[in-house]
């Protein structure tokens, strides 16, 4: 008669004929049966039972359905008392769940929280540059600076309007100097966002290619980590068929588009933030949907073997990439 | 104060939800024993106010929750159960999770499995429940819930589902989505005893309330 084997916070039991035949406690310390359960099949006893009987180990068999049934029934023999055993697989249930988060944390996460710094950062900088530039621009309105960061940077500096260079008087009015002090203050600090996101940047840069080689060879470090950030993790990101990383971002265009269901003119959206990638936007508008399609169709392959074989094919895929595009140009 | 006993543990004080408990996790009022229990929060919560019919979640209950979360619901149904009971959370989302863990570790009824409910065999330790309580947005969540049913549920134990009708189908009519799933229920060997519209706590969301045949 065949002898199965399984495990629960108890121990490890063997179970024949609707019957336990052998039996190893983990005993009542938490983390000890934790520990055990989590690797029953490698201690030491269990291996010279699974020889002894040639008893099967596969996950559900009939002592899973055996000890599953009759825990209760089980705990008492363990030395457990109904007021305990719950206490018991309470705390046993943690421990667990405590080993397998540990065994799981990836550097991805890391950065998808440092892309999305970035991206609240962009929004920030906008935000306040936006009002440096309309404070300012009480002062001195004929000050034309393109670059956000050199405006900043210029205001901080000088403050006053009469410190600019080619100043040649203004229609604008004139600040007081603790107006001026006030607006400089305000300069500085937006400064040092900017320096923050200089840094933030290249961390990224380094943490990026050393986690998604491939990825960053078709798309560049921020690219790559902003499609990392949209997907949740690598491990999301490899899983994804490439017709949902074409489109990933475009979610809500998508939607629109399956609830309309043809019935409206509503058109399928062709990509979501692969259209950043400057193959993409600096396409002609009737290939860009096409381009997408064959850089997704890369990506897929890039983000696989970055979460699975962490072989490096980037170069490869990037001139097959390339190819393609041509040919898909001179159509 | 107005208070109404629905269930055992389970009153409505002057309009309100509320379970018998004196603790508090999320930020929720505690009176004179009476712990509410916010329906814009939990799909349980609202299907009550909506007027459930039966609970079979009871004083002493073992209870297989899938698709814990944060632990909001699970919470409530800790203090319904008591110390007699047992609730088995499993829930996948690790950041979920680390909030799960500590509120677990307080309420000593509650087990805690980071675990993937669409793999029952992954977490074949647990016992056998009186109720399994499905909540997971996944298109499959039925089908989820029925194969652990089978793995884990007493004979004539009883399944709760919240059925978010936009996970399965976003085009279809939800209550033509929810109808579809209960038939699975049926021909998966289970009587549909309620089936629920969770409106205005939770849009298109249904609540079925099961029970296996055998």
């Amino acid at each position: 008669m065949a002898i199965y084997l399984a495990a629960n916070p108890l121990g490890v039991f063997a179970v024949s004929e609707g019957k336990i035949v052998w039996k190893l406690l983990f005993g009542k310390d938490s983390l000890q049966a934790a520990k055990k359960l989590n690797s029953w099949k490698t201690l030491p006893e269990v291996i010279e039972t699974i020889k002894r009987f040639s008893a099967l180990t596969d996950q559900p068999n009939p002592a899973s359905e055996y000890l599953s049934t009759h825990l209760r029934e089980i705990a008492p023999e363990a030395g457990f008392n109904p007021g305990e055993l719950g206490l018991f697989l309470s705390a046993t249930g943690a421990e667990l769940s405590k080993l397998s988060i540990t065994s799981t944390e990836r550097r991805d996460k890391i950065i998808v929280q440092a892309v999305s710094a970035l991206n609240d950062l962009d929004k920030i900088l906008n935000l306040k540059t936006e009002r440096l530039r309309e404070w300012f621009g009480l002062h001195y309105p004929e000050f034309s600076m393109r670059d956000h960061e050199k405006f900043v940077t210029e205001i901080m500096a000088k403050g006053s309007r009469e410190k600019f260079d080619n100043y040649h008087g203004s229609h604008g009015i004139s600040f007081k100097a603790e107006d001026i002090s006030t607006v400089q203050l305000y300069a500085t600090a937006l400064r040092t966002d900017y320096e923050l996101r200089k840094k933030l940047e290249a961390y990224l840069a380094v943490m990026v290619k050393e986690e998604m080689p491939n990825t960053t060879a078709l798309l560049g470090t921020l690219l790559a980590a902003r499609l990392l950030a949209q997907a949740g993790a690598l491990e999301k990101l490899a899983k994804m068929s490439s017709s949902t990383i074409q489109l990933l971002g475009a979610e809500k265009a998508l939607f629109r588009f399956m609830k309309a269901r043809g019935r409206e003119k509503v058109k399928a959206p062709k990509f979501g933030i692969l259209f950043t990638h400057p193959d993409v936007s600096g396409a002609p508008r009737d290939k860009q949907g096409k381009i997408a399609r064959l850089l997704s169709s890369k990506l897929t392959i890039a983000a696989r073997a970055d979460f699975y074989s962490k072989e490096n094919k980037g170069e490869a895929l990037l001139k097959e990439y390339k190819e393609k595009v041509a040919e898909a140009l001179r159509e | 104060m107005g208070a109404q006993e629905k269930f055992p543990g389970v009153s409505i004080v002057n309009g309100r939800l509320a379970v018998n408990a004196n603790h508090s996790f999320f930020g929720e009022i505690v009176e004179k024993g009476y712990r509410f229990w916010d329906p814009n929060r939990s799909k349980l919560g609202a299907a009550l106010m909506k007027g459930l019919k039966e609970l079979p979640i009871k004083f002493g209950s073992s209870v297989l929750y899938l698709g814990a979360a944060h632990g909001f619901t699970t919470s409530f149904i800790s203090d319904i159960v008591g110390s007699a009971g047992i609730i088995y959370a499993v829930e996948f989302s690790e950041r979920c999770f680390k909030e799960l863990l500590p509120i677990a570790e307080k309420l000593k009824n509650v087990v805690p499995i980071k675990g993937d409910a669409r793999m029952p065999e992954t977490y074949s330790w647990i016992e056998k429940m009186d109720v399994v309580y499905c909540d997971i947005a996944d298109p499959q969540q039925t089908e989820v819930a029925i194969r652990n049913c089978s793995a884990f549920l007493k004979p004539k134990g009883y399944l709760m589902i919240a059925i978010k009708t936009q996970s399965i189908d976003v085009t279809a009519q939800p209550a033509t989505v929810a109808q579809a799933e209960a038939d699975k229920l049926r021909k998966a060997g289970f009587d549909v005893l309620e089936v629920l519209n969770l409106e205005p706590f939770e849009e298109k969301h249904y609540f079925i309330v099961a029970r296996s045949r055998a």
